[in-house]
Parts: C-alpha cells; sequence; structure tokens
C-alpha cells in the first residue's frame, strides 16, 4: 500500500468513527430522554428503588462509556499507527 | 431574600438547573434559596480553614507564576497536565458550591425527581467523550474557537465565538458572584460587599499572576477537598441508616411532609416538553461551557484529553450519587431538629443550606466549619476558571486574531491577558454587587442555552458536517443566540418573576429544545444555499480536519498533498 491509499483509508476509518460517535451520541441521549419520558409518563407506578436503580444505573453507564470508549479507540490508533508504518506512511 | 420571589414551575425548574454547577442562580430565590438575610455571626473557625485554604492557594499562584511566561502558558499550563490532574480539575470546574448545595437540597424538598438532576451532571461527559475531547484537543490550540475557526473564516468566526462565549461567562459569573456573596454572607457572617470584593480580588490574583497553572491546582486541590468533606458527610449520614437504601427511604417517607409522595418522581418534572427541553441543556449545554473546553488544551495531545475526561467522568458521577445521598438522609435527620427551622417551618437560610445544617448536626461547628470552608473554597476556583476562559477569549481570539490578524507580539499579547484578567474581575465585582437586589435564577439557565444553541451545535457541525460554511455558521450561531435570549426574557424567570408581568409569554423555563434545533436548521439551510468560492473551499478542507480531528497534526504534514 503506498502514501496515498494508506492516506486514504485512514479517511475512510475516520469517517467510519465519525459515524460511529454519532450513534453513541445519540444512544446516550435516547437513554437519558427515554428516562426522563418513563418519569414523567408514569410517576406513579415506579418504586423509589426501581427509580434509584436506574437512575445510578444511567450515572454508572457514564464512567462505563467513557472508559470503554477511551480503551477501544486507543486500541484503534495503536492498530492504525501499525497500519501506517506497514504502508510507508506515518500518523 | 436576595430578591424577587421565584416560584411555581418556571422558577423551579429554572434554578434547579443552576444546582448542577450551571452556576449559583439555584441560591437566588424561591424554594431553593439561600436567605440572605439570615446572616450569621461571625464565624471563626470556618474563617481560620478558608484562610488556610488562601494561604495554601496564594502559595501555589507563587510558584506557577515563577512558570508562567508565556501565553502558552498562561492559557493552557504549558499543556503539561496528565490526564488524572486535568480529569480533577474538570471535575473541580463542574462540581461547583451549587452543585453541593443545591443538588442536596433539591433531594432534600423535591425527593426523587433529584435523580434526573444527578444524571444530567453526569450524562453530558459520554457525549463530550465520543464527539469533542480528542479532537478538540487535536485541531486547538487555547480556546474552541480554534476548532471553530480551523476550515471557516477565522475572522468571523472568533467574532461570534467570542460574544457567545462572553455572554456564557458574563452570565455564568454573575450567577457564581451573586450566590458566592449570600452564602459567604450566611456562612462567614461577612457583609454582602467584602464577600464579593474578596472573590474578585482573589480570583484577579490567581489568574494574572499564575495563569492557567495556578487556576487547574486550585481546582485540582478544591475538587480533592470537596470529594472527601462530601464522602465523610455521606458516610457519618449513612450510618445513622445502618447503611440502608431501604431503611432510608422508608424513613424518609415517615418524616417528610410530602410523606410517601417524596418517594416519587412528578413533585418538579411533570410537563413532558419542559423535561426534554431540558434533558437537551443536561446534554449538550457542558459540551459548549468555554471554560470546561479550555481544558482540554492543558493536557499534551487527543489521547490524554480522552483520558481526561475518563477521569472527570468518574469523579462527577460519584459526586453526584454522594449529593444525592446526603439530601435523600437529610429529609430524615433533619426532620425535628427545631434549631434548623423558621417559624414558617421552612429550612433557615433556604433549602440550599441542607447540607450545611445537615454538617451542623452530624459534626457540630467543626464540620460545619470546615464544609463550610470546603464551599467558599469550591466558589473562588469556580470563579478563577471563568475569569481565565474570559481573559483568553479577549486576548487570543479578540486581540491576537481579530485585532493583531495573527500578527501579534508574545509580550503584548502577555500584557493583554493580564489587564484583561483585571477588567473581568473588576466588572465580576460590579455586576455582583449591582445584581445582589435581582433574581439572577434565568442567567444560568440562560448560559447553559446558549453554550448548548451556540457553541455546541457550531462545534458539531464543524466536525461532524463537510458542507458547513461560515456564512451558514454565523447565520446559524445568531440566530441561535438571539431566540435563546428572547425565549429565557419572554419565560416566567424573567417577564414574570422580574418584569412582573402576570403570565410568561414563552411557556418553558427553557429554551433549548427550540434554540438549538432553530441553529442547526439556519446553518444546515443557509450553508446549502451557499456557493460561493470560499464556501467551495472550506469544504474541500473537511477531510483535512477531519484528518487533524482523528489523528493529530502529523496525520496532515505527512499527506502527499501537503
Amino acid at each position: 500500500m503506498d502514501k496515498a491509499d494508506n492516506q486514504q483509508m485512514l479517511i475512510e476509518k475516520a469517517i467510519q468513527r465519525n459515524r460511529i460517535d454519532i450513534t453513541l451520541t445519540g444512544v446516550t441521549a435516547a437513554l437519558f430522554i427515554g428516562f426522563l419520558a418513563i418519569i414523567i409518563g408514569s410517576p406513579k407506578t415506579l418504586s423509589a428503588l426501581t427509580i434509584i436503580a436506574v437512575g445510578f444505573g444511567l450515572i454508572l453507564y457514564s464512567v462505563v462509556a467513557t472508559i470503554f470508549y477511551d480503551r477501544w479507540i486507543s486500541r484503534v490508533e495503536e492498530d492504525d499507527k501499525h497500519d501506517a508504518t506497514q504502508g510507508g506512511g506515518t500518523v | 431574600m436576595m430578591g424577587a420571589s421565584f416560584t411555581g414551575r418556571y422558577g423551579k425548574l429554572a434554578l434547579t438547573l443552576s444546582a448542577l454547577g450551571m452556576g449559583g442562580a439555584a441560591w437566588a430565590a424561591g424554594d431553593l434559596a439561600i436567605d440572605g438575610q439570615v446572616q450569621q455571626p461571625l464565624q471563626w473557625l470556618a474563617i481560620s480553614v478558608f484562610l488556610a485554604f488562601v494561604m495554601l492557594t496564594l502559595v501555589i499562584t507563587y510558584v506557577a507564576a515563577k512558570r508562567t511566561g508565556t501565553t502558552e502558558e498562561f492559557y493552557s499550563a504549558g499543556g503539561g497536565l496528565t490526564g488524572l490532574q486535568n480529569g480533577l480539575a474538570i471535575a473541580g470546574d463542574w462540581m461547583s458550591a451549587a452543585t453541593f448545595l443545591g443538588m442536596s437540597g433539591l433531594v432534600f424538598t423535591f425527593g426523587m425527581d433529584g435523580i434526573v438532576y444527578a444524571i444530567g451532571a453526569a450524562i453530558s461527559w459520554p457525549v463530550i467523550m465520543f464527539i469533542l475531547s480528542d479532537r478538540v484537543r487535536n485541531l486547538g490550540k487555547h480556546t474552541y474557537m480554534d476548532v471553530v475557526a480551523y476550515r471557516l473564516d477565522n475572522r468571523s468566526m472568533r467574532i461570534l465565538g467570542s460574544f457567545s462565549s462572553l455572554v456564557i461567562i458574563a452570565l455564568y459569573l454573575t450567577a457564581q458572584m451573586v450566590g458566592a456573596g449570600a452564602l459567604i454572607q450566611i456562612l462567614f457572617g461577612l457583609p454582602y460587599w467584602v464577600a464579593v470584593v474578596l472573590v474578585g480580588i482573589l480570583m484577579t490574583i490567581y489568574v494574572s499572576f499564575g495563569g492557567m497553572l495556578a487556576t487547574s491546582w486550585i481546582q485540582i486541590i478544591k475538587a480533592v477537598i470537596l470529594l472527601i468533606g462530601g464522602s465523610v458527610l455521606a458516610f457519618i449520614a449513612l450510618s445513622k441508616f445502618g447503611f440502608s437504601l431501604d431503611t432510608m427511604l422508608t424513613s424518609a417517607a415517615d418524616h417528610s411532609p410530602r410523606g410517601t409522595a417524596i418517594l416519587l418522581p412528578g413533585n418538579l418534572l411533570d410537563d413532558p416538553v419542559a423535561a426534554i427541553s431540558l434533558g437537551l441543556a443536561f446534554l449538550f449545554g457542558p459540551a459548549g461551557l468555554p471554560h470546561i473546553l479550555m481544558r482540554f488544551f492543558t493536557v499534551p495531545d487527543g489521547k490524554t484529553a480522552r483520558q481526561s475526561v475518563r477521569w472527570a467522568s468518574l469523579f462527577i458521577a460519584y459526586f453526584q450519587i454522594v449529593v444525592f445521598l446526603i439530601g435523600l438522609a437529610a429529609i430524615t435527620l433533619l426532620a425535628g431538629q427545631a434549631q434548623f427551622f423558621g417559624p414558617d417551618g421552612k429550612l433557615i437560610g433556604g433549602a440550599n443550606m441542607t447540607a450545611l445544617h445537615l454538617s451542623e448536626l452530624l459534626g457540630g461547628q467543626w464540620l460545619l466549619g470546615i464544609v463550610s470552608a470546603v464551599t467558599f473554597a469550591t466558589i473562588l476556583a469556580v470563579v478563577a476558571g471563568l475569569t481565565l476562559s474570559a481573559a483568553s477569549t479577549f486576548s487570543h481570539d479578540i486581540y491576537a486574531t481579530v485585532i493583531a490578524k495573527g500578527r501579534r507580539n508574545e509580550a503584548t499579547e502577555m500584557k493583554i491577558s493580564r489587564i484583561a484578567t483585571v477588567v473581568v474581575g473588576l466588572v465580576a465585582i460590579l455586576l455582583g454587587i449591582l445584581f445582589q437586589k435581582q433574581n439572577v435564577a434565568f442567567m444560568a439557565t440562560l448560559s447553559l442555552a446558549v453554550a448548548a444553541s451556540v457553541n455546541f451545535a457550531l462545534l458539531a457541525l464543524s466536525l461532524f458536517w463537510r458542507g458547513l460554511t461560515t456564512r451558514g455558521a454565523v447565520w446559524g450561531g445568531l440566530v441561535g443566540l438571539v431566540s435563546a435570549v428572547t425565549m429565557v426574557v419572554l419565560s416566567g424567570a424573567v417577564w414574570v418573576d422580574i418584569f412582573g408581568f402576570a403570565k410568561a409569554i414563552f411557556p418553558y423555563p427553557h429554551p433549548t429544545i427550540i434554540s438549538l434545533p432553530l441553529t442547526l436548521l439556519t446553518a444546515v439551510l443557509v450553508s446549502r444555499g451557499d456557493q460561493s468560492e470560499r464556501a467551495q473551499a472550506e469544504r474541500a478542507r473537511f477531510d483535512e480536519q477531519m484528518m487533524v480531528a482523528n489523528y493529530g497534526g502529523d496525520a496532515v504534514r505527512n499527506a502527499p498533498h501537503s
């Protein structure tokens, strides 16, 4: 793979990452807005423990999502560096 | 009271929004106000602990000043912070006194609805991680406008971005100063104006001498002591219930004036449109706050920027849970403690005093003194961060780019940064005193709305949509700014509570549900219609921008076409 091909491959990977990131943002927004909708929609049917469990679960999600995302992207970056070196390019 | 009464759904939503670190407006009025007239006698223990903190911060500033000689060091601490350090500093920026006092007061008053606000404070961090953190670091240098202006017209974008950033900071800073004055009045027994002047002078010293390095370390230390202070208080409170959540909930229902309703949602949030608007502000507002975005430039690379968000997210999530539990425990523990309630049956000083009354109940004057001092330290650190952000906007975005047109002189820019810091400090003191008797709850609402509707919207479009042009960005930003301001002015928080009209024209407390889509729609429509040569060139640079955003500057420097 020459340098130009390698560059094109990186652009495609970046576009792919953009799509994934937008999807993840959408999922996060949907989780929170969904929780709000449930709270407002059926307030009298939920027990306090259920609300706290789901609420703390969402807070935990915010931590776990950032940890795993960072790990995933770091691994992808390492792979990209490896690919670029193989192709004679530099990232 | 510090201002006009502020009740009803508009008021509750607007001011509780600020309870999550959006500013000090939660202290301003209504059910969650701190009543400034309940001034305490001089609290010498609290003052002593606070003075020790101030001495420590001044030593830090002295050391940092010796290492702050260039604009790079002034704006970004030389990019030398680690992920953990910057994560703590970001968490410190976010965990304001309003978060600590406002959130616990919110749970104490409204019960289960408080969980929504706890989640709201945490949920924006994955969003910032997914779409901003490393991209902002890779594309920018000192302020977030470096990112938006990367492929768009530098001058136009800086003027728009500076204006929106200064609006956000002015609103946020005023809310903080007014809240700080009232809080210090009640905690330390100092007159309001003395408190405001003291905060203004200290923050000016920190920033003008120590720049980002001093501000960051003050923020780090404050974050650590706030986390420890909150944990100790929560631990003691939970021990009273045998660490059983079930016991705490049952007891809360038995002791709350609302009875079992305190355990059900709907005490505060009952309108779906208002709740979703609030949700959008929580999700996207923090991603547009200039003082938060500026923190990504204090680390060496994109990877460390991501690590910063990871750490910040962890600390913020933990703190939200701790504060929620403190509020929940207070429902039972403060019940029946007549010394904390006034003749009207309400908490002395307002519901925002929940955590402080609880600390006095559980640990006497010592714990109250320590928690009070921690709270004051928190205010100082947050206003210092805001001041630095405003000073950087003046010197980096307005002077260096718009006025000097890139032909800047390092020494002059540093001098302007320091002058800007002093001016911002003086303006903050003035605003704090001028707005003492005003209801400032709308300011926090408005600052977050502008952050989401202008800064975040433009950042997201410029990073992810090839079609964005300068013309589209400018029109979109202006429409977002004007619509957000107009809707807040026409909402109950200003139209009814400040202007005194009987009914609000805009029926919701937060405009983001309308202003954010308006910005996006305008930017897209105008950009699509823009077929100028400049627009073509801006679209053509999208791939280059995407490469730098994802892989750093080397990706472009080594590209075949460069």
